[in-house]
């Protein structure tokens, strides 16, 4: 009690009423009955049939060390009162696993639709040669181009100029081609163009902005997620450490270790990278959950490796057995020893007044002492408790058992991760899947380690998990010798034939067809695409405030979080119609909605943009008197692309009615909304 | 695109037919409600017999943690306002003057009593209200909404629905569809008597009638073409099905409302809401959980303030609730619907803060009306300050959990909630977690 009293001085003594109240009143919930399982449990293997009493919560409050402060000062008055242990009973892939084996085979029928949906609003001028006959222009075209023609399956052909322009465009800067450089480009006779332009995007700003969202979405960069509070204030420190980081050019190595060693206040734009380490805050349960946590958001982040999260409550064998060779042989007791590297970590929040600007912020360092104890008996996990005589745990890295040279574990993990070959495997995976629409090892976030190297395949019946595993292994090869640098990388992916095919496809097209990769695959335009295609085709900029910035952000792709615009509703719903997700419970999704179709069609953030006396583009535009120039540079300006002559009659029979300029500044308009409200405005194609 | 786990977007394909999947595909909105959802395998249930005496659902998130003791487990003491006016109705101590439009309904009403929030922290007790489990559970990663399950359970059930099954209103975000088909994420919505954003174009029904038909015939080439065959026609159903809630009479009769409609219940965002949330049940809309959230009951400072913190909010509240239970009542609506009312969790009892507020506390107390249930009860019962339970007042003995609620929401809308769907990991995911060791169930002296 002398503890209590001496930390909750600065408290309101409310505070400590509802923590004794809660400590005195808390229930321990009687179970039922046993555990049972649907279905006979295999002899031998274990799981949890005998450990009801492990699910009870006993003891609350945690009467352990500074935590209770740290917990009780963060507060927007935040206590635990108890919490309901992850259902680990049920932690078992045994009920059905065909359903994640089938998580490839998902992901294959969900391109194989969006690729004939896409393809059905496209228009796509026949293409000249197959793209496999093209001279290959790294491994990338030798594998998936040697495996097409091993399955006899023929490639698409090269795109057009105008479909490779605003796919790229797209792909890396998240913006269309403006019509002055979608004619400059078709105009140009170089041999050597499209890697000159690839070039010149990598090195745009805009390309910063747009893996800046990546990283931010990767990095889950939200303010308030369910389990604790990054607020305003750290989102907006760690997107400005982020769009510095794709400013300087430094490798994702740098990134890591940056991150994992972050320290200071996160909300010191000088310190951003502190927020990595929040991330796996748990404001609940012991800090051991903490720890945990911070694992299965760092293996998942940077390793691919989700499958932390199972085994941090259980060993492998008994539930990843048919799932993931390489989880099925880990304990529990190896993935802690691998949390143990975050075991010195030290987050108390700031002891300053209500008004600071630092209250609800926390302060990261390391420990110089401490181990991951086994000694709990709540939280979110089942009990830590000693094994034989081990009581607490060091940290040892997977596979190498690399332990911490001096006491900065942090610094260890951070110097062992990127060594991790699942480092350079996972973002190399991931950036293919985000070029080329699908990853060539799915889930991508549940890589299997032992089923990666096709040099040392796994025992039957288990197969490799990439469609192209030596691809796969050359990329994450090639990510590394070039010291892990996006830019080359992604100029390597986007350079290739493969990534250049077009989307459209001449023969017959089957599901079996889709892991080859035989064409290029269509998405759909991220919200903070749709957004600034709107307004930088217009001319209309948004301008939104975000809290503690001087300027006002204009485009979607600099907005710090898919919060925002909060100073904006309309333009907040009108993205969040895209599902743009929340960084936290809702990834993004590509899923298409009548919602959407209205917003286009009706909204005022589109209306408006699409009005003559308000747009200087518009207006330049109906100053042209040949309506055949006018058709032309709308089309550029909003789908980037010429009109079809079909396209082109129409539009011209439609202008034609003008009886007087007014008239035909309102038939302008009327054509910019048709391109807006086509389908394939939606597309990356 | 980044991060969309693919796997969680197309289950069991396949299993569908192209022409379905177009069907499908064309169907969706927040409103792909138009055809039924995909059924996803159930693993397991316990079998137990629903109560299904409810039709729909009207949750009302007290957002910010509601005061018990200022609310629905009033507790008197030299800090009550004189301007409360508590009152007994019965047994049932009331603050009349704080809610009085409610103190004309307490004989329809049930109030319980007995129940506990598991976490003090906001957003995370909210989500657990709202998704009936722990957030911090592993699996709660793709935990869908309450609503979401109930809109996987009742999709397609109305015939050419007007709206998705399950709307939120007076909110902009929250808790998802999770791991089940994005149609069941909720609908947001803010209604505001003015009709349904973006189902009339600003530039007139004309030039949009003209604009729509520049549109289609933009792309006649496209449907004629042999080479994409029939299937194109399928693509453009997007924008009908878009169209067709345009100008709609229906859309137009719930969302539509007038001034003196407005004043009836208050005058405020949450009162437009529930006109809005009536409408829907008038008409065969196809809706059949609506979340209202309102309030700002997070008061930790000055909350007796006369005309401002804790008496503003209830007012807000209390106008439109109040209003809404006799509107259901008298259109026959409140037997088949269930309506409740519950925040994040309750209140610091007894004498006031230094700041004159009340902290976040984890007793707190719930309202529930019609749908079937038993009225003017009270269940459970605290002691003198509210700090505690003293009788559950139910059958499980015991502090009636977020869990509870959510079961007893499912078993009231006969759903069985001790189903078992496959999910993304195999691992199984129950409606109400623990259900195979019947950890949780619903309060059924609620219908006693």
């Amino acid at each position: 009690m002398n503890k209590y009293h001496r930390m909750q001085n600065t408290l309101r003594p409310s505070v400590f009423l509802v923590a004794l109240a809660i400590a005195a009143g808390f229930d321990t919930e009687p179970v039922h009955r046993p555990l049972r399982h649907p279905q006979p449990e295999p002899r031998k293997l274990s799981s949890h049939p005998t450990r009801p009493k492990a699910f009870l919560l006993k003891s609350p409050i945690m009467l352990s060390s500074g935590k209770l402060k740290d917990m009780l000062r963060s507060l927007t008055l935040m206590i635990v009162v108890g919490s309901t242990l992850a259902s680990a009973a049920d932690c078992t892939y045994r009920l059905n696993p065909d359903l994640f084996r089938g998580a490839h085979q998902r992901s294959v029928s969900a391109t194989y639709e969006r690729t004939l949906q896409a393809a059905k609003l496209l228009p796509g001028a026949k293409a000249s040669a197959l793209a496999s006959e093209a001279p290959p222009r790294s491994f990338i075209d030798e594998e998936i181009f040697g495996k097409l023609a091993a399955a006899n399956v023929p490639s698409a052909s090269l795109a057009t100029d105008e479909e490779f322009l605003r796919r790229v465009t797209l792909d890396l800067t998240g913006r269309l081609p403006a019509p002055s450089d979608i004619r400059a480009f078709l105009a140009d006779d170089s041999t050597t163009k499209r890697d000159a332009v690839i070039d010149r995007l990598l090195a745009s700003p805009a390309f910063n902005d747009r893996w800046t969202i990546w990283l931010g979405d990767l990095l889950e960069n939200a303010s308030f997620p369910a389990l604790f509070d990054r607020r305003e204030e750290g989102v907006t420190a760690y997107q400005s450490y982020l769009k510095n980081f794709m400013a300087r050019g430094s490798g994702f190595r740098d990134l890591a270790f940056e991150l994992v060693t972050g320290s200071g206040n996160h909300f010191d734009a000088s310190a951003g990278a502190a927020n990595f380490p929040i991330t796996g805050k748990t404001n609940m349960g012991p800090s051991q959950d903490t720890y945990d946590n911070m694992l299965v958001k760092s293996s998942t982040m940077f390793l691919g490796m989700s499958q932390y999260d199972c085994l941090l409550c259980h060993n492998g064998r008994g539930h990843l057995d048919q799932v993931n060779l390489w989880g099925a042989g880990k304990t529990r007791l190896e993935a802690q020893r691998m949390a143990a590297f975050f075991s010195r970590l030290n987050m108390p929040s700031r002891n300053v007044p209500t008004n600071d600007f630092y209250h609800y912020s926390y302060d990261i360092s390391d420990k110089t002492t401490g181990t991951y104890d086994l000694n709990t008996n709540n939280g979110n996990r089942p009990n830590r408790t000693p094994v034989g005589d081990v009581k607490s745990l060091t940290p040892v890295f997977r596979e190498t058992g690399d332990m911490p040279a001096d006491a900065n574990w942090r610094k260890s993990f951070a110097n062992s991760v990127w060594r991790d070959p699942m480092f350079s495997r996972n973002f190399a995976n991931r950036l293919w899947r985000e070029m080329f629409g699908m990853g060539l090892a799915e889930p991508f976030d549940m890589l299997d380690p032992d089923r990666l190297d096709p040099a040392n395949p796994p025992p039957a019946p288990w197969t490799l998990q990439a469609t192209h595993p030596v691809l796969l292994e050359k990329l994450a090869g090639s990510f590394s010798n070039s010291d892990f640098n996006l830019r080359s990388f992604l100029r390597l992916l986007v350079q290739s034939n493969a990534y250049q095919m077009s989307s459209r496809y001449d023969g017959p097209w089957t599901l079996d067809s889709v892991p080859l990769f035989a064409r290029h695959y269509p998405r759909r335009l991220m919200a903070e695409e749709i957004h600034d295609a709107l307004v930088l085709a217009t001319g209309i900029p948004g301008s939104y405030r975000i809290k503690n910035w001087t300027n006002p952000v204009t485009l979607a792709m600099q907005l710090p979080e898919p919060a925002e615009p909060r100073s904006d509703g309309n333009t907040a719903s009108f993205l969040n119609s895209f599902l743009r997700g929340n960084r936290d419970s809702q990834p993004r999704t590509q899923n298409l909605s009548i919602l959407q179709r209205l917003n286009i069609m009706n909204d005022a953030f589109v209306l408006n943009r699409l009005k003559i006396p308000g747009s200087p583009v518009l207006q330049t535009i109906a100053k042209m008197p040949d309506d055949a120039a006018v058709v032309d540079e709308v089309f550029l300006l909003f789908l980037a692309r010429m009109p079809r002559d079909a396209e082109k009659q129409n539009a011209l029979t439609y202008l034609g009615k003008a009886q007087n300029t007014a008239d035909r500044n309102g038939l302008i308009e009327d054509l910019a909304w048709v391109c807006v409200s086509k389908a394939e405005f939606l597309f990356s194609y | 695109m980044s991060t969309e786990p693919i796997a969680n977007q197309f289950w069991r394909r396949p299993h569908l037919g192209r022409r379905m999947f177009f069907q499908h595909l064309s169907s969706a909105l927040g409103g792909y409600f138009l055809l039924p959802s995909r059924k996803l395998e159930t693993v397991a249930q316990a079998g137990v017999l629903p109560k299904a005496t409810a039709r729909n659902c009207i949750l009302i998130l007290m957002s910010g943690g509601p005061s018990h003791v200022d609310t629905f487990d009033l507790k008197e003491g030299s800090w009550t306002p004189a301007a409360f006016d508590p009152t007994s109705y019965g047994g049932v101590r009331w603050p009349r003057g704080l809610m009085p439009k409610l103190a004309d309904k307490l004989g329809t009403v049930t109030l319980v009593r007995s129940m506990r929030a598991w976490a003090l922290v906001h957003v995370l007790a909210r989500t657990w209200v709202q998704i009936g489990r722990n957030p911090a559970a592993t699996n709660a990663r793709f935990a869908p909404h309450i609503g979401s399950v109930v809109s996987q359970e009742f999709s397609g059930q109305t015939l050419n629905p007007t709206l998705p099954v399950f709307v939120s209103l007076n909110a902009t975000n929250g808790p998802g569809s999770g791991f089940l088909p994005t149609e069941n994420s909720p609908f947001y919505l803010s209604p505001g008597g003015g009709g349904m954003a973006n189902t009339t174009h600003k530039d007139g029904p004309a030039r949009f009638d003209k604009r729509y038909g520049f549109l289609a015939s933009m792309d006649d080439d496209l449907k004629r073409s042999q080479e994409l065959g029939s299937a194109v026609d399928e693509t453009f159903s997007y924008n009908n099905a878009a169209r067709r809630l345009m100008y709609n009479n229906d859309v137009d009769r719930i969302f539509t409302y007038d001034q003196n409609e407005k004043n009836r219940y208050g005058n405020t965002g949450f009162g437009n809401s529930c006109i809005a949330a009536r409408n829907m049940l008038r008409v065969p809309s196809g809706v059949r959980f609506i979340q209202i959230t309102q309030g700002d009951w997070d008061q930790h400072d000055n909350i007796y303030a006369p005309n401002g913190g804790h008496f503003s909010v209830a007012k807000t509240f209390d106008s439109a609730l109040g209003t809404l239970l006799t509107d259901l009542e008298s259109d026959g609506l409140l037997d088949q619907t269930l309506v409740v009312a519950v925040g994040e969790f309750g209140r610091a009892p007894g004498p006031l803060g230094s700041s004159a507020g009340r902290d976040h506390f984890a007793q707190q107390a719930a309202l529930v009306a019609g749908g079937g249930m038993a009225r003017g009860r009270v269940i459970g019962s605290t002691d003198k300050q509210g700090y505690g339970t003293l009788d559950p007042g139910w059958s499980r003995d015991r502090d009636i959990r977020p869990e509870d609620l959510e079961a007893t929401i499912y078993s009231a809308l006969g759903i069985d909630h001790t189903k078992r769907l496959d999910d993304p990991t195999g691992r199984g995911f129950e409606y109400v977690p623990f259900s195979d060791r019947d950890q949780y169930g619903p309060v059924t002296e609620l219908w006693a």
